[in-house]
Order: C-alpha cells, then sequence, then structure tokens
C-alpha cells in the first residue's frame, strides 16, 4: 500500500506521517495481496447494482443519467427529434454513454481497492481461526470435551500445552507462557497468570505453549477478538461517519441543485434558437456535480481505516479514526509513555 | 564521591533489575572498583518490607542501598548516626526531578545516589508537532509534584498532574470536554476502563484487561502507549485529504462549464465565451467527461495514501489547501480538458 522511509532517523527530522516500513516494526499477518487488483476489477461491475449505487447520491445520478443515454443511443428520437444526422447523433450518445459507464467503474474500483486490503487481512485472519475441541469444566469438577463453538460466556475450560486456546477469557488459575504471535505478530511468549491486570486476558486463536490454565470464558461464539477483528477489517461494520454522513448531504444537494440549473436549460436554449439533446444535458449535469469526490469518498474512509490497522491498531469504528483527527486535548500516562519506565543511575552525591 | 560510587557498586553487583545495571555503570564512570572478591559475597534482594537491598562482603562488612528513611532505620539500628547532609541532599535530588537512593555500609551513611527517568527520545520534537496542530498534551503521574514538573518541562508537554490517582484521569477527560474539546488517551488496566469509555478515542493496550479493552474505541496489539500520537496524525491526515479533494472536485466545475455551456449556446453567438478554443461542440462535451472519468482513478493513489502531511494549524491547512487544491483545481482541468480535445479524433 505505503512504502515509507524508516523512522529511526536522527532529530530533528522533518514532521511527516508516522512512519517505519511495516516489515521493521510488529505486524499482525502476512497478508496475501495477489489478485488484489483482479478482485477489485470484479468488484467495480458487481458493485453496480442498483441497490448499491443507491447509497451514494452523486454516482446514482450518474447512474441513472447513464441508463437515459443508453436509451438515446437506441433511439435518438425517443425524446423528441434531434437537430443533427441520426447516425451521427447515435455516434454521439453511445460515445457519451460508454464515458458515463466507465466514470461509475471507476468510482466503484475506487472503493473495491481500499476495501481489498481489508478483505485480504480478514481472509488471514480467518485461517487463524478454526473449531477445536474444548475440555470444559463441568461444575461437578468433571471433563466434558466440547467443540469451541459450543462454549458461552461464564463457561470454564481447561488448556495443557501445545493447545489452542478456544476462545477469548480470563485466566482463573495456574500459570503459563502463551504464544501470541497468531493476534500481535510479537514471537516472544508472554506469560500468564490470575489476578494481575495485565497478565490475565487470552486470546482466542492463541496457542499455549506450557503447563496449563484454568479460564473462565468472556465471550459467546463470534464474538471473540479475532471475530471481531474479521468483522472490523472486513467493513462489516463500516458505517458512516457523522462527517461523511454531513458531507454527503452536502455533495446530495450540490447534485440537486446542478439538476434544477440544467432542468432550466433547455427553454433557455430553445428561446436562443439553439435546442439541446437530453445527452448533451445530461453530459452537463455530469460534468458539474461532484463526480470526483462523490467517487472517492468512502475510498479515502476505508484507507484511512486500514491505514491504522497497518499500525497494528483495530479501531471498533471508522468514527473513532476520525475522532482522532478532531483531537485538541491528548491524555497520557508518564510511565512507559512518556518516560521509559526504569529509572537509571545519573549521579552521586556524598554526605 | 568515589567513595560513595565504591560503595554504590558494592551494594548493586547483585542487583540485576535495570536500576541496578544503571548504578553499577554509573560507579565505573567515577572509575569505583570492586575491593572484595565477589565468590564469597553474598547478595541481599530487594524486598517490599525493608525497601532497600545490598550486598553482605567476605569480611562482613554490610553495604546497603534503599529508600532514603529504609536507610535511616538501617544505620540506626546498627547504631550510627544520620549525617546532616543527608537531607539537603535528598532536597536536591528531589528538586532535579529525581528519585534519591542512600547508601551505606554498617553503620555509616556514605551518599546519595541520584536516579532519573529517561524520556524517550525524540518524544519532545512530537509534542511540539501536535502543539503546532493545535494539541494540547496533559500528562499524568504518580510522582510528587516537583519530580512532576521536571519531567514535564523536559518532555515539553503543555501541562501535568502529579500525584494523580485513576480518578484523575477521568476528571481530566471530563474537564477538558465540557470545555467543548475531544479527548484521547491510552490505558490498560480496569481502573482505567471508565475514563477510556469516557474519552472521544480510548486507546488500550492489548495486554490490559478484557475491561479495558471493551471501553476503549481501539486496542493497539503492540501494546505502545506513544501510538496515540501516530493516531492523531492519522486521523488529521484523514480529515485534510477528504477536505483537499473535496476542494478540487468544485473548484474542477469552472473549466467544466466553460467548456461545455458555450458549445450548447452556440448558435446564440456567445462563441466569445469558448475561451478554451475547442474545436466542435461534440468534442468539448466528450473531453469534458473524458477528463471526468479519468481523474477518478488518477486520484485513486491519493485518496488511499492521503496528502502529504504537515504539522499545521487548522487555519494554516486551510489556507495551503485552498492555494494547492483549489487553484490546482481551477487551472488542471482547462489544461487536461484543452489536451484531450486535441487528442481525440472528434471533427
Amino acid at each position: 500500500m505505503q512504502t515509507q522511509k524508516d523512522s529511526s532517523t536522527s532529530s530533528p527530522r522533518p514532521p511527516r506521517t508516522p512512519g517505519g516500513t511495516r516489515d521493521a516494526r510488529k505486524h499482525t499477518l502476512k497478508v496475501d495481496r495477489s489478485g488484489l487488483y483482479q478482485r477489485a476489477i470484479r468488484e467495480s461491475f458487481s458493485k453496480l447494482d442498483p441497490r448499491i449505487q443507491v447509497r451514494n447520491p452523486v454516482m446514482f445520478v450518474v447512474w441513472v443519467g447513464t441508463i437515459v443515454t443508453l436509451l438515446v443511443t437506441i433511439d435518438p428520437t425517443l425524446f423528441g427529434s434531434v437537430p443533427a444526422d441520426l447516425g451521427q447523433q447515435r455516434l454521439l450518445n453511445g460515445l457519451i454513454t460508454l464515458i458515463l459507464f466507465f466514470t461509475i467503474v471507476f468510482a466503484n474500483f475506487a472503493e473495491a481497492v481500499a476495501e481489498g486490503r481489508g478483505k485480504a487481512q480478514a481472509d488471514a485472519l480467518r485461517s487463524t481461526r478454526s473449531d477445536t475441541i474444548a475440555r470444559k469444566l463441568l461444575p461437578n469438577g468433571s471433563v466434558q470435551e466440547v467443540s469451541s463453538t459450543e462454549l458461552r460466556r461464564g463457561d470454564q475450560v481447561k488448556v495443557v500445552a501445545g493447545d489452542m486456546i478456544p476462545a477469548d477469557g480470563e485466566v482463573i488459575a495456574g500459570v503459563a507462557s502463551v504464544d501470541e504471535s497468531a493476534i500481535t505478530g510479537e514471537s516472544a511468549p508472554v506469560l500468564k497468570q490470575p489476578g494481575t491486570d495485565i497478565a490475565s486476558s487470552v486470546t482466542g486463536g492463541t496457542r499455549i505453549l506450557s503447563d496449563e490454565l484454568v479460564l473462565k470464558v468472556t465471550s459467546d461464539p463470534g464474538q471473540g477478538f479475532i471475530d471481531r477483528m474479521i468483522a472490523l477489517v472486513e467493513g462489516a461494520e463500516r458505517t458512516k461517519t457523522p462527517n461523511e454522513i454531513a458531507l454527503t448531504v452536502l455533495l446530495a444537494v450540490l447534485t440537486l441543485v446542478f439538476l434544477i440549473v440544467v432542468a432550466t436549460m433547455p427553454p433557455l436554449a430553445n428561446y436562443v434558437q439553439a435546442p439541446t439533446t437530453i445527452a448533451i444535458l445530461i453530459s452537463l449535469l455530469v460534468a458539474l456535480i461532484p463526480t470526483t469526490i462523490g467517487g472517492l469518498l468512502s475510498a479515502i474512509g476505508i484507507a484511512g481505516m486500514d491505514r491504522v490497522a497497518q499500525f497494528n491498531v483495530i479501531a471498533t469504528s471508522g468514527r473513532a479514526v476520525e475522532a482522532c483527527g478532531d483531537i485538541n486535548t491528548l491524555v497520557l500516562d508518564k510511565t512507559g509513555t512518556i518516560t521509559l519506565g526504569t529509572p537509571s543511575g545519573r549521579r552521586v552525591y556524598s554526605c | 564521591m568515589e567513595v560513595v560510587a565504591e560503595v554504590a557498586l558494592a551494594a548493586s553487583v547483585f542487583d540485576e533489575t535495570p536500576e541496578g545495571k544503571s548504578i553499577a555503570r554509573l560507579a565505573e564512570k567515577y572509575r569505583a572498583s570492586m575491593n572484595f572478591d565477589l565468590k564469597n559475597a553474598e547478595g541481599v534482594e530487594f524486598s517490599a518490607r525493608t525497601r532497600m537491598s545490598g550486598t553482605n562482603l567476605p569480611d562482613g562488612r554490610e553495604v546497603r542501598k534503599g529508600a532514603v528513611d529504609a536507610i535511616k532505620g538501617f544505620v540506626r539500628s546498627r547504631g550510627g548516626t544520620v549525617p546532616p547532609q543527608l537531607d539537603e541532599a535528598y532536597e536536591r535530588v528531589s528538586r532535579l526531578g529525581g528519585t534519591p537512593l542512600a547508601v551505606c555500609q554498617d553503620q555509616d551513611i556514605y551518599g546519595v545516589i541520584y536516579l532519573k527517568d529517561m524520556v524517550k527520545p525524540g518524544l519532545r520534537e512530537r509534542f511540539d508537532q501536535l502543539r503546532r496542530m493545535g494539541v494540547k498534551t496533559i500528562m499524568l503521574t504518580g510522582d510528587n509534584r516537583i519530580t512532576a514538573s521536571v519531567i514535564a518541562q523536559e518532555a515539553g508537554v503543555d501541562d501535568f498532574i502529579a500525584e494523580a490517582t485513576p480518578e484523575d484521569k477521568i476528571d481530566v477527560i471530563r474537564k477538558e470536554q465540557s470545555e467543548g474539546k475531544l479527548v484521547a488517551m491510552t490505558g490498560d488496566g480496569t481502573n482505567d476502563a471508565p475514563a477510556l469509555a469516557q474519552a472521544n478515542v480510548g486507546l488500550a493496550m492489548n495486554s490490559g484487561t478484557q475491561a479495558a479493552k471493551e471501553a476503549a474505541n481501539m486496542v493497539d496489539l503492540d501494546s505502545d502507549p506513544t501510538k496515540l500520537i501516530d493516531l492523531v496524525t492519522i486521523g488529521k491526515q484523514l480529515l485534510i485529504t477528504r477536505g483537499a479533494l473535496t476542494t478540487f472536485s468544485i473548484a474542477n466545475d469552472i473549466a467544466k462549464y466553460f467548456a461545455i455551456i458555450p458549445t450548447i449556446f452556440a448558435a446564440a453567438g456567445i462563441g466569445a465565451l469558448n475561451i478554451m478554443g475547442l474545436k466542435s461542440p461534440q468534442s468539448a462535451v466528450i473531453s469534458a467527461l473524458i477528463y471526468n472519468a479519468l481523474i477518478i482513478p488518477a486520484l485513486i493513489p491519493l485518496a488511499l495514501k492521503g496528502v502529504q502531511f504537515r504539522p499545521l494549524t487548522a487555519d494554516q491547512l486551510l489556507r495551503r489547501n485552498i492555494l494547492i487544491y483549489g487553484a490546482g483545481g481551477v487551472i488542471a482541468p482547462f489544461i487536461a480538458i484543452k489536451l484531450i480535445d486535441v487528442l481525440i479524433p472528434l471533427s
């Protein structure tokens, strides 16, 4: 997506977006990006479905316009007589139809490319999630083997070295090292034990490397951390942010204004004895409405979420990413954030 | 000084903590050396009860380092007295924003080691950048006021709250929000959860508790709290990119208008408006539409990568954007449409 220069340069450095190559930092998963463009091209056409197009008022106007110009390509006299030679008129209308069609396809392509990376990432995440056999602890102390999909919040399970942890949970007994590289990309094992603030939560899909743990399940099937991540990167929860809605409304209003402007053209044109054709009017309308931003708006939002994901941060909504841009105040803990967190000797005083 | 360093070194040889190692390094700077047989010496572990650690030397001497009052207690229990300069040294170190550790051998206090937490390198520049963007930074710490103010000055934060409790975190967020500001914070403990939920952007550490992760609206898989600063930059870039492309898109209209309108009313004798000198009405319409279609894929890389980011205030950014994307958006289509008009084989 983007290659940036390594960020370990000495200060003062020119201000820029936070960088460092993605490989230099820890990263979640190797995302298979082959076929990204083929998939995007396929989706550019499948997104032509009017039910999808209607969500974007600007592009929907272009979509309707394309249908109309297609009709006048087939029959140029559909909306009244035309001034020029029929064959020539048909050719011009056909050209306009083709260009309008590609305008929509290009806008779909922009969105599909932006979504593509997330989809590839979701596929990679899905591969880490598999149904495993979990040892569920029954109230009477016996162990029952169940599929991990049957675990519910509040169940207790026992995991031993080599097991895949079946669901998100809190450690309630035992001390063990867990390999969390599937989630964090951090290859060093993490020590988990009960009753600590930091080291007592485990994530489904990670692997226990030593000893054994008793866990209390904290999420129902399909609600776990990995499931949430998949939903997020796939954009299943990508609802429009308030800012995006406001901008969409603004663009829709602009579109409506131009629609009215263009609708008043034919009488004026007739008055000055310069009759126009419907295809030309639609061309004028499409040229005037803000198709550029209308077509790229969702791609910009998705790319923002994706950039956050590249920083190994999972955002619960596009709204959260956007809110980051509007922040006026940062509240930071000193230890570990501002300072390294370990005091070191500077000098001695005798007395 | 050397003597103090020597005692400090002796008290730290068995100390494997980062502090202990840093004291050994510091002692080397003072050219202190060990004058006893390490093999027969015995390390004394730090405990929360004694609040000191040290070494029992082969000849029976006991060297200790630890919190000032703990060491005072130790020498008194050995029948020693506390030198009057000790409190002076303690004060001095506190004023520097450090942690004082007293060192003693048997009943004699030799001096004080000045320990200090390091501000992460490069952070000051980041905070300066944030300030230029109009973002205020507030540091929270459990340290006393003196220590906190020194670190705050070193890191270049705008404001700090010393001796902070978890409740202070949520108070400070509410206070800022009541002034109509949007607040971002990081946290990892269960006691951070209310504040994470209250903040407009709550970034939880993946190593944190379930409660913290559920209350936050972002989770950092690398558990690096400094990432919050990166996120602010990404968010700003998103907003700027959207603004820039909106400006560009609307500015494009002027050229398209001049390309198409004259062609429609050509018969009405407003040929003077055809300032672009396009070949024919058909060619003008088609050229404008081709430009309109091609500009979308042309801007995809910019939409996905984001416009180049500079830490400026909102006003400066607005001016800059209007200049680049507004003026650029007016000029670019004139050139592009004229070029397409020349290239396409329409009469």
